[in-house]
């Protein structure tokens, strides 16, 4: 695939803006250009020079045959496997899910727990969700509930937030409320921002009130949250009123004991709000290739991460089968790291690893095998997920590359693993 | 030059060419049908199925496959996958789900059942590369797709805009091309677009409150794109007002809107409703039966209903979240997307007992039994919104055999059995007619010349079956099934796995439609029209197969 520097797909974040301008550097090195964006920064930095870096076996420089060889033979000699990491793009995860099927692995992804505070309350009661254009053409009236999601997603409220949107005129500019997070960077001057000021961590008590009110119910307390009934009572209003609403919030950025009863709540809320309006939730997820993992998943196998493939089909334990857990209560007998985007550190294991790898990963112990991959959108294409989970982009290489793909190197170590009794 | 294949002794039905039940040997040539050599025989490899049954392989034009709105409802019910489970075997790959099964398991449960071709109908244009990537991971199976027009904010700009009717066609053309798409489909036309302005029902000639463009408007331009840009499938249209009781006068209207050009309405049992009876709801099946003797421009695909736990997934927003009252488990997903349409999962049960899911049953094998020409009426059941396709052979069995009709048809809610005439019907279909319903029909309808038959020419996409009276047993365990002159499955069992083509259409087209596109793109999406394209090399690097079918440009009314 041809090498691009206008107009590039960021495989950084979940937002995949297409819009870069990239320049190439000394040693094949790539760097944003523009729009500026921490995350694109940061990750074009990190993906270095195109030096093309030799996999190692414990720690030692072996040809790639060796190391495809070391890595099948672990595989097939283990009883437990777990694929975790998972970070890569959806071609990857695809090779990474079929190797996972033959061996009878569980797999997580590194971020799975923010995927996991969303997806539990939306298998207990549904959602009403949209997509990034919508929000950009018809949202009115935004309320940003919890952390600014632009941690996750830096360019988020300027690239879906413009002054004007199909249906969004100068005359009646939009408005964007802030409760239980502030602004964490400076926001276009066109927008009319307001905070209620609320506690991060009570956001599903102050959820639950506004679908009360909504409800046309009575707040049993003068304040809730320390936030006063009247003022929720305004906002309520304002959100009856809003033409096109859409609440955003970064589930893994939510605080407190129980994240996902703040979610609940909020989709519960979002959903109580159509009964004469429109209001749309659009949680904001991903990075480390998380939606394109998460919907390849579900695709092959019918059920979402934290699933382990048994011999009797996939099966789902989302509390069970979480990396962290599976490696501390040695669950797991062989640890497969999967990390193409950013040098993300592997979790702590004392059981032996196999790391499909940024080139610059920091390992406490050198793995028994490390195959360095390229990153994708930079080394090589493939396909990007954005936060909706309804549009992929197609990522296209930065550079010409001689660094392997995820998906290659799976593939290669699926082929060369024998056949094993399940 | 491959080996010659012979199947000896079967008795064909290939309604397409005429055969009807005969004794005949097929020969079988790099993946092709070929003619009897007659004397001349060539060293050649045999299979005996004497006393078998032969169709040509089964083809589903309208089956919820694959894309974004099937992986929701995936997500949605994990109750759906955890009974219903398999792990890998040898190099297939494991599995779940019944009503929402994934991708791998959706084209082993196909071709087990003898089917070689599936269509995903509603994909939206935005979610493209997503249902792609789903159905490069569906095997066994041909497949295509539908791009889901007639909500989407750029249509409504055309027409307000005062676009001539070769733009409206250059606009539809190019859509094709970009989302790698075979036919058009409108869901709820205007509907969908009029939820996002809070609008709660659209009737035919109700006006889009932002546009003021009506339904019927939305049709008449489409179906008439679809004729002259040359699709051999006409419009593909799930009409306004589903579910609702008296929707079978939108339904007639909505025939009568398109003047005269070609239109298909899928899941019509769904849109077949009256207000007749003491429960205010009834069957419309004679009315839709009146419109196909009267309209040789209509078909039809049924969308029955039978009983039991499915998930409903549609891209009618609308109705589905009216319908979400009816949710059973209590739960319920809306999705507006991308200025292009939406989406609706709703789980539902359809219960023998009850009244209203008694009758749609029977409204379904009303029209089914009633329809005067089985080349336009296809076997459905909206999978999964009436039923999980696997369910097609008992459906298959419900049309052939009258005496268990009539026993499913005792155990229903009695009300129902009063309301329906399905009792007086004494109908039974032929394998013949089988064979036009499920093979023969749906290959013309969509244009694949050489699929739905077993004449010289054709690809050796076949099935065997044995013929057993109990059509149910005999359609769901077909005994040898050959995909493009390959042995696939034997005695019910997949023994090579075949990876099926991805059928497309390239419509001639104004490439300065592009330019207009490009520029809506780049002003309002969050996407640029490049990154919005799929291109063929992307379905080809994932080990998938372009196959281009013919279009023929026409132009003037109908």
């Amino acid at each position: 695939m041809e090498a691009r520097l206008e107009e590039a797909v960021c495989p950084f974040c979940s937002l995949a803006c297409d819009d870069l301008h990239l320049k190439r550097t000394e040693r094949g090195g790539v760097a944003l250009v523009g729009p500026e964006c921490p995350l694109a920064r940061t990750g074009y930095i990190e993906a270095g020079t195109d030096e093309d870096l030799p996999p190692r076996i414990d720690g030692q420089a072996v040809a790639e045959s060796a190391a495809i060889e070391r890595a099948a033979a672990l595989i097939a000699s283990s009883a437990a496997p777990l694929v975790a990491g998972l970070a890569a793009e959806v071609d990857g995860v695809r090779a990474a899910l079929a190797l996972a099927d033959a061996c009878g692995a569980a797999l997580d992804h590194l971020r799975a727990e923010g995927l996991m505070r969303l997806l539990l309350p939306l298998i207990e009661r549904g959602a009403v969700q949209t997509t990034l254009s919508e929000l950009r053409n018809r949202a009115d009236l935004v309320l940003v509930l919890g952390p600014d999601p632009r941690r996750i997603a830096p360019r988020l409220i300027e690239r879906a937030l413009p002054p004007t949107g199909l249906f969004v005129q100068e005359a009646a500019p939009r408005r964007i409320l802030f409760i239980g997070g502030v602004p964490e960077t400076e926001l276009a001057p066109h927008l009319s921002v307001q905070v209620i000021p609320a506690p991060t961590h009570r956001l599903a008590e102050l959820a639950g009130a506004l679908a009360r009110l909504i409800a046309g119910k009575a707040l049993p307390r003068p304040e809730i949250a320390g936030v006063p009934a009247a003022r929720l009572a305004e906002l309520a209003q304002q959100m009856r009123d809003a033409r096109y609403g859409v609440a955003l919030f970064a589930p893994a950025l939510l605080e407190g004991a129980e994240p996902e009863l703040a979610v609940a709540a909020i989709l519960h809320l979002i959903q109580e709000l159509n009964r004469t309006t429109r209001w749309s939730a659009l949680p904001v997820a991903g990075g480390d290739g998380l939606i394109g993992a998460s919907q390849a998943m579900l695709w092959q196998s019918g059920v979402p991460l934290r699933s382990r493939f048994t011999p009797e089909g996939p099966r789902f334990a989302p509390h069970r089968l979480a990396a962290d857990r599976l490696l501390r209560e040695r669950e797991a007998d062989l640890l497969i790291w999967i990390s193409a985007f950013r040098p993300a550190p592997p979790p702590e294991a004392s059981v032996p690893m196999i790391a499909l790898a940024h080139p610059e990963t920091r390992f406490a112990r050198p793995p028994e095998v490390f195959l360095p991959v390229g990153v994708p959108g930079v080394d090589h294409g493939g396909a990007a997920f954005r936060m909706d989970g309804v549009v992929a982009l197609p990522l296209a290489p930065a550079r010409a590359s001689t660094r392997k793909s995820a998906a290659g190197l799976l593939a290669a170590i699926h082929r060369a693993l024998p056949m094993v009794a399940r | 030059m491959s080996r010659v294949l012979r199947l000896v002794g079967g008795r064909v039905y290939d309604p397409a060419n005429g055969v009807d039940g005969e004794l005949r040997d097929l020969w079988i040539e790099d993946g092709r049908i070929i003619a009897d050599p007659g004397a001349e025989v060539p060293k050649h490899d045999t299979i005996d199925i004497s006393g078998r049954i032969v169709m040509a392989g089964a083809i589903d034009l309208h089956s919820h496959i694959a894309g974004g709105k099937v992986n929701l409802g995936r997500a949605l019910m994990p109750e759906d996958h955890h009974g219903h489970a398999h792990g890998a075997h040898g190099r297939l790959r494991s599995g779940s789900g019944a009503a929402t099964p994934s991708t791998f398991s959706t084209g082993h449960r196909y071709a087990l059942m003898g089917y070689t071709a599936a269509f995903e109908p509603a994909m939206v244009p935005a979610n493209a590369r997503h249902t792609h990537l789903e159905l490069a991971d569906t095997p066994m199976i041909d497949k295509g797709v539908y791009a889901m027009l007639g909500n989407d904010d750029l249509l409504f700009r055309l027409i307000q805009s005062g676009a001539v009717q070769e733009e409206i066609n250059d606009y539809v053309a190019f859509m094709l091309e970009a989302t790698q798409a075979i036919a058009v489909k409108t869901v709820n036309p205007g509907g969908i677009s009029a939820f996002k302005f809070n609008q709660r029902k659209l009737d035919l000639d109700e006006p889009n409150a932002h546009y003021g463009v009506t339904p019927r408007h939305i049709l008449l331009r489409l179906a008439r794109a679809v004729a002259e840009i040359g699709l051999a499938h006409p419009l593909h249209v799930h009409c306004n007002n589903l579910g609702v009781p008296g929707n079978v006068e939108t339904t007639v209207k909505t025939i009568e809107a398109v003047e005269g050009w070609p239109i298909h309405l899928t899941h019509v049992q769904f849109h077949c409703y009256g207000t007749e009876g003491d429960r205010r709801f009834s069957s419309g099946a004679t009315r839709i039966v009146e419109m196909l003797q009267r309209h040789s421009n209509l078909s039809i695909d049924v969308g029955q209903v039978m009983f039991g736990q499915t998930m409903t997934e549609s891209g009618d927003t609308m109705a589905q979240f009216g319908n979400r009252v009816l949710a059973e488990p209590e739960r319920w997903l809306c999705m507006d997307i991308e200025c292009e349409a939406g989406c609706g999962l709703v789980p539902f049960r359809y219960r023998d007992r009850s009244f209203v899911n008694a009758l749609q049953w029977a409204i379904g094998l009303e029209l089914f039994l009633t329809a005067p020409d089985p080349w336009r009426i296809f076997l459905t059941t909206d999978h999964p919104n009436g039923a999980p396709f696997t369910f097609y052979p008992r459906l298959i069995r419900l049309l052939m055999d009258r005496d268990f009709r009539a026993e499913m048809l005792a155990r229903i809610h009695p009300a129902a059995r009063r309301h329906s005439g399905l009792a007086e019907i004494a109908r039974e279909y032929t394998l013949f007619e089988i064979a036009i319903l499920t093979r023969a029909a749906p290959a013309r309808a969509l244009g694949l010349a050489d699929r739905g038959h077993l004449g010289p020419g054709a690809a050796a996409d076949i099935t065997v079956y044995v013929d057993d009276a109990d059509r149910e047993r005999m359609f769901g365990h077909p005994v040898l099934v050959l995909k493009d002159g390959r042995v696939v499955v034997r005695d019910g069992r997949i023994v090579a796995e075949a990876h099926g083509a991805t059928n497309v259409v390239r419509p001639e087209h104004d490439p300065a439609i592009a330019g207009r596109i490009e520029r809506f793109f780049a002003e309002h999406m969050t996407v640029r029209l490049p990154h919005f394209r799929v291109s063929e090399a992307e379905i080809e690097s994932r080990g998938g197969r372009i196959q281009v079918r013919e279009t023929r440009r026409r132009s003037g009314a109908a």
